[in-house]
């Protein structure tokens, strides 16, 4: 059985991803914050075999560390980390604190940079193993009122490039997928006007889902992505198009 | 582990690394060089030291106690983490 790690798997994209991957056979290991209801109930019908979930702050490095580390003791195995964790701030960047901007940059990318450094030893001994970093479309094109978030995003899209030429001699795949807007507790953040604005300029008339999603991820975890590394798959309903 | 475990455990993932690879290595030598006799890449080198650091639980080039660019031979690689396990 295939062994992959969520980052915050417990609301949102990541729970829709943890729902999905292990529908399809997948033993998933994931972390948050807080224990969702989701997470209660998914600990409650799945055997630890299938599922572990740990209470993690995202910017605790070594935390993070030791958590990889646990789980590939638990399952001698890591096939593929899905980096999801993230946060967004919304407001101009003079009007930011400093300590926001560093809040934004810790969690959006130190935060998957170092669990990927973990997790990519043990593919690197394994021969082979899959990345996955969600990025977003505002790391592509320009949106007022993000441009940390925006940064933290192209970062990790450069990132996904380099890494990909760095581990792809031993058989590891790294690529990054870019939702746009979606309706979740982040998607939420917008308000009705801006909400509007970016269904009328969206070719296919919605939000994302987070079902729009999950399926790239599945898709990228099978045999049929072997071929594809070092790429930003955008999923926006045409948006940035 | 003492230094011939240590020194069996690198050349048994050398070799590992050689099957999965298809380097064409039959025999790994204490004073074969990495990267001219074995064909080593960076990445292959970082693969063995992924391996040992979860096999030994401990990176001696991590803490600058050894340095991994002066690492030439199989023996410097198993003595480096000989000297490592012994002083932690
Ligand atoms: N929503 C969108 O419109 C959109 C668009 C493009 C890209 N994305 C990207 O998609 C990813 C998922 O977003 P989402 O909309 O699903 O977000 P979300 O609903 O806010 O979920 C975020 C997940 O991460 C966890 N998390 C947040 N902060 C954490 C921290 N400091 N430490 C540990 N865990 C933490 C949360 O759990 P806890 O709160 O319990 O810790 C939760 O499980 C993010 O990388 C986001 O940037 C989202």
């Amino acid at each position: 059985m295939k062994v992959i790690c969520v980052s915050g798997g417990s609301k949102g994209l990541g729970k829709g991803v943890v729902e999905d991957l292990l529908r399809h056979g997948y033993s998933v290991a994931t972390y948050s914050r807080s224990k969702t209801e989701f997470i209660e109930k998914t600990q409650e019908a799945e055997s630890s075999e299938r599922f572990y979930w740990e209470s993690i702050e995202g910017t605790d490095l070594e935390a993070l560390k030791l958590f990889a580390q646990k789980v590939f003791r638990k399952y001698g195995q890591i096939d593929g980390l899905i980096n999801n964790v993230g946060m967004a701030s919304d407001g101009i960047l003079t009007l930011m604190n400093s300590g926001d901007i560093d809040q934004l940059i810790s969690l959006n990318l130190k935060s998957p940079l170092h669990l990927t450094q973990t997790c990519a030893k043990y593919m690197l001994q394994q021969g082979r193993g899959i990345i996955i970093n969600i990025s977003s479309i505002v790391g592509i094109r320009g949106h007022s009122g993000v441009a940390v978030y925006s940064a933290t995003k192209s970062a990790l899209d450069g990132f996904t490039r380099s890494l990909a030429r760095e581990l792809g001699g031993r058989n590891i795949c790294v690529n990054a997928i870019a939702p746009g807007y979606m309706d979740t507790e982040m998607g939420a953040m917008l308000g009705e006007a801006k909400r509007k604005q970016i269904i009328r300029r969206t070719p296919l008339n919605r939000l994302g889902k987070v079902e729009d999603i999950v399926g790239m991820v599945r898709f990228l975890l099978s045999k049929d992505a072997e071929f594809i590394t070092g790429q930003t798959l955008i999923i926006d309903g045409g948006l940035t198009c | 582990m003492d230094y011939k475990e240590i020194n069996q455990t690198v050349k048994d993932f050398i070799m590992q690394i050689n099957e999965e690879q298809e380097l064409g290595i039959s025999e790994v030598q204490d004073d074969d060089s990495l990267v001219e006799d074995l064909g080593f890449s960076s990445l292959y080198v970082a693969s063995l030291v992924a391996f040992l650091e979860n096999k030994l639980e401990v990176d001696p080039f991590s803490t600058n106690r050894a340095v991994i660019t002066e690492m030439r031979t199989v023996e410097d690689i198993a003595k480096a983490y000989e000297k490592s396990l012994n002083t932690s």
